[in-house]
């Protein structure tokens, strides 16, 4: 017997027998904190289950998500594959000088399309004759950036524009591109840091022409630390970001309506922070229809603005220049549903979509 | 149940090494046999049933042909354990092709069965018929056991993807094996680098050729990345499950034989199907090119033995055409290299034997991995600049500087040089002490490294299932 096989089988056998026994005894878990979703739980075991093969594959999404140490191996798994096979992104992540970014790559146009066809029917059926004026304006994702600095391929945004501005024809649209970079973005976080933004707000409110009615005064608060959404994707140890949210005498003024659930609350939700998804403390997160009542108001106009989550930020920022903003996310409202809620009449509206969404945009309703 | 599972590396496993190692030898079979129905059922609840009517197929036929031995009775029962076993694959596996195509040549409307095709049946049905045929031909005893010889056809090691055992190879074994330190540290061994090479090798080149075919960005240079990386994953995703087969036969007592032997080295098509899935060559070989005559025949009469093994073989991986074509393509090798091309390469220097016999595997695999003909016609057409593409593009450039370091320690893991550098080391006194204390640690760092890919959820179906 060769002293190399019995250390190998002593090793093998240890191996196997320990992860049996933690696989075994280990509390499963409700939810993982870093990848922010729910973990599958044992299935119960039903005959029907078993003999569709159910059962097995729910049993394996279990082993798989209950597995002890589950954060520490996919930490090794992302060190593995960017340290030692040298991939430059993984989970289709990319990590550079501690920013995190999804790498985007395949231009989806069935799905520019489906955006389209929803904010057309939005147009046709609410804005067309409503008197006010429509705008649209594209936030670029933070690989827009990322990949130009640090040379990683990204979706085709030329032919995306293109394809929007021949689709809203009627609309007037507002360049953002040009008024963003790399550093305006979270690290850890898909989204732009609310007091990087001022230029943006700046370009859209001089195309609404509400530019005059910003007093562009705020106080900067910070709320540390954050774990944006790509921490936990990424499964690497990096610094955390911090969140800055601007404030002033208006801004702490005003009230925001949710009409889902009747109540009201204000601009920024600090409990929030604590929460899994601390970048909802602007507006309280993801919320079908709101609305901003500005009682500093200077003037009664009012405004519609259909956005994705960077709207939840730079809302905000506009608020001082209307009465009242709506503000609508159709991921969570059916487009039809509106005239019920909101009346057009006279109003500006304004379409304010990432790309991320634009080229994910099923979830349009 | 896969390999490179959760569920198999940590509750399968441990379970059946205590049950086996701890029952007397003469329970060992029934608990290997149990535990490989379970094996099966856990991936196809329905189709044990199917291995079981198999089992007992060859079983009975055995009896049978053993009963009859010397009369023309027996060669009645042999023909109908491979007028069964046939029957049952054909079936099961063949149905919808035949009734696609029947539909598309009289442009009738015969609707398809759907029947989804058992894992594993073509493996086992061909040791089912390695079986009764060696019966018949006196090549192997008659097994009188049910039990060792459904352990045989069931053996979970290489139930599901090979390598394909002929009972004449694991005849003693079933009764008599002997276990030991050295064959279980060799097996977990050979185990563990098969798992290495399947889950960290084969399912990031398979990433490579996915992420090719969702590009928007192809170029020629591209599609020659995709062919090279989808040639590398197949070697390393089937000769990874081989290895882990052969690695848990050893831990068990059994030997395999081995499967593959470094196939992109060869000097000529033949060659490498010499080192190639050597388990399937080997059956058609020996039961299907010798019986109508080998190459002992008439120029005319080899030429159609040779395409009909080579038919046959394609077919074997798959009902589709693209399958037919690709078993076809390489009779034609065969054939040109039989009459013209092996004199021509003895006269040139080797690396362009070499760089003829890569050049027609990697196009190969090419016809092999298409959807259908038509995308293997684009995809070759795509690699020899027909398509509207441009030679290079963003994204060849991106995924080639990403996958790169992966492509060279594939292209260096598919020759010998490694094992030769650790085997000239060994030789050396001082370095084998190195090796020894080294292959331990390695083991364990590999499965750290192996359990992260499982537990991250990355891609990891074995391709050689739907055979």
């Amino acid at each position: 017997m060769k002293i190399k096989n019995l250390v190998v089988t002593v090793v093998f056998s240890l191996f196997i027998t320990v992860f049996f026994f933690l696989c075994i005894l280990h509390e499963p878990l409700a939810v993982s904190e870093s990848e922010r979703r729910p973990l599958a739980q044992m299935p119960e075991i039903t005959f029907d289950g078993v003999i569709s093969g159910d059962t097995i594959s729910d049993f394996e999404d279990y082993t798989v998500d209950q597995f002890p140490m589950r954060d520490s191996f996919r930490k090794l798994y992302t060190w593995y594959r960017f340290n030692i096979m040298q991939l430059k992104d993984t989970n289709d992540l990319a990590i550079e000088d501690g920013y995190i970014a999804k790498v985007e790559t395949g231009l989806s146009e069935h799905s520019v399309e489906h955006a389209i066809g929803k904010f057309q029917f939005i147009y046709e059926n609410y804005l067309k004759d409503n008197g006010g004026k429509t705008y649209f304006a594209v936030v670029p994702d933070k690989n827009y950036f990322f990949s130009e600095e640090y040379g990683y391929i990204s979706m085709d945004y030329d032919r995306m524009m293109e394809m929007l501005r021949a689709g809203l024809s009627e609309v007037e649209f507002i360049e953002l591109f040009d008024t963003l970079k790399l550093s305006d973005y979270y690290k850890t976080d898909t989204h732009w840091s609310q007091d990087k933004i001022g230029a943006v707000a700046d370009r859209i409110a001089e195309a609404l022409g509400c530019a005059d009615r910003l007093s562009g005064e705020y106080t900067v608060s910070e709320l540390y630390p954050f774990y944006g959404v790509y921490y936990g994707q990424a499964a690497l140890d990096l610094p955390a970001d911090t969140i800055r949210y601007l404030t002033n005498e208006t801004l702490n003024a005003c009230t925001v309506f949710d009409y889902e659930t009747g109540k009201t609350s204000s601009i920024y939700d600090l409990a929030k922070f604590d929460s899994k998804e601390p970048y909802d403390i602007f507006l309280s997160g993801t919320k079908a229809l709101l609305r901003i009542d500005n009682p500093n108001a200077t003037t009664d106009k009012e405004l519609v603005v259909f956005r994705d989550s960077f709207g939840s930020s730079l809302t905000p920022l506009l608020a001082e220049g209307y009465s009242s903003i709506y503000i609508v996310d159709i991921r969570y409202v059916m487009s039809s549903m509106l005239g019920n809620f909101i009346d057009f009449a006279g109003k500006d509206t304004l379409f304010l979509y990432s790309t991320l969404v634009l080229n994910d945009s099923l979830s349009l309703k | 149940m896969l390999f490179s599972s959760i569920p198999f590396l940590y509750y399968f496993l441990p379970i059946v090494l205590v049950l086996y190692f701890l029952v007397p030898f003469r329970f060992k079979n029934l608990v290997l046999l149990v535990s490989s129905l379970f094996f099966y059922f856990y991936g196809e609840p329905i189709y044990v049933l199917l291995m079981l009517v198999s089992c007992l197929s060859a079983y009975v036929h055995g009896l049978l042909i053993d009963k009859f031995r010397g009369t023309k009775w027996a060669k009645v029962w042999m023909a109908s354990s491979v007028v069964t076993s046939v029957l049952l694959l054909g079936f099961f596996k063949y149905s919808d092709f035949f009734i696609a195509n029947i539909n598309a040549l009289f442009r009738s409307d015969l609707a398809l069965l759907g029947i989804a095709l058992p894992i594993g049946i073509s493996f086992y049905t061909f040791q089912t018929l390695s079986y009764t045929i060696d019966v018949y031909r006196g090549d192997a005893k008659v097994q009188k056991s049910f039990i060792r010889l459904a352990t045989y056809v069931a053996l979970f090691p290489q139930l599901i993807a090979g390598p394909i055992v002929r009972y004449t190879t694991v005849e003693e074994d079933l009764t008599e094996r002997k276990h030991s330190i050295d064959k279980f540290g060799e097996g977990v061994t050979r185990f563990t680098l098969g798992l290495g090479k399947k889950v960290l090798i084969a399912n990031v080149l398979y990433e490579f050729c996915e992420t090719f075919r969702a590009s928007d960005d192809k170029s020629v240079v591209f599609y020659w990345l995709y062919a090279i990386a989808f040639s590398l994953h197949i070697y390393f995703d089937f000769s990874g499950y081989s290895d882990m087969a052969i690695g848990l036969g050893k831990v068990f007592g059994f030997r395999f034989l081995e499967n593959f032997d470094y196939p992109y080295i060869s000097k000529s098509v033949a060659e490498f199907w010499r080192r190639w899935h050597m388990s399937l060559g080997t059956w058609f070989r020996d039961y299907v090119y010798i019986p109508l005559g080998g190459n002992r025949v008439p120029k005319g009469r080899w030429l159609f033995n040779t395409l009909v093994v080579w038919l046959l073989t394609g077919f074997w991986h798959g009902a589709a055409w693209n399958f037919i074509v690709w078993g076809l393509y390489f009779a034609v090798f065969l054939v040109l290299e039989k009459f013209f091309l092996k004199k021509f390469f003895e006269k040139i220097p080797r690396v362009f034997s070499h760089i003829y016999v890569l050049l027609a595997v990697v196009i190969s695999f090419v016809i092999f991995n298409a959807a259908d003909m038509t995308q293997a016609i684009s995809d070759i057409g795509g690699m020899f600049g027909v398509l509207e593409i441009p030679l290079w593009s963003k994204e060849t450039a991106y995924y080639l500087s990403s996958y790169g370091l992966l492509f060279a320690l594939s292209i260096f893991g598919a020759t010998p040089l490694l094992k030769n550098a650790v085997l000239k080391l060994k030789e050396k006194k001082g370095a084998c002490v190195v090796v020894d204390v080294l292959e331990p640690i390695v083991i364990v760092a590999l499965l750290l490294v192996i359990t992260a890919c499982l537990v991250n959820g990355s891609f990891n179906p074995f391709l050689y299932f739907r055979f």
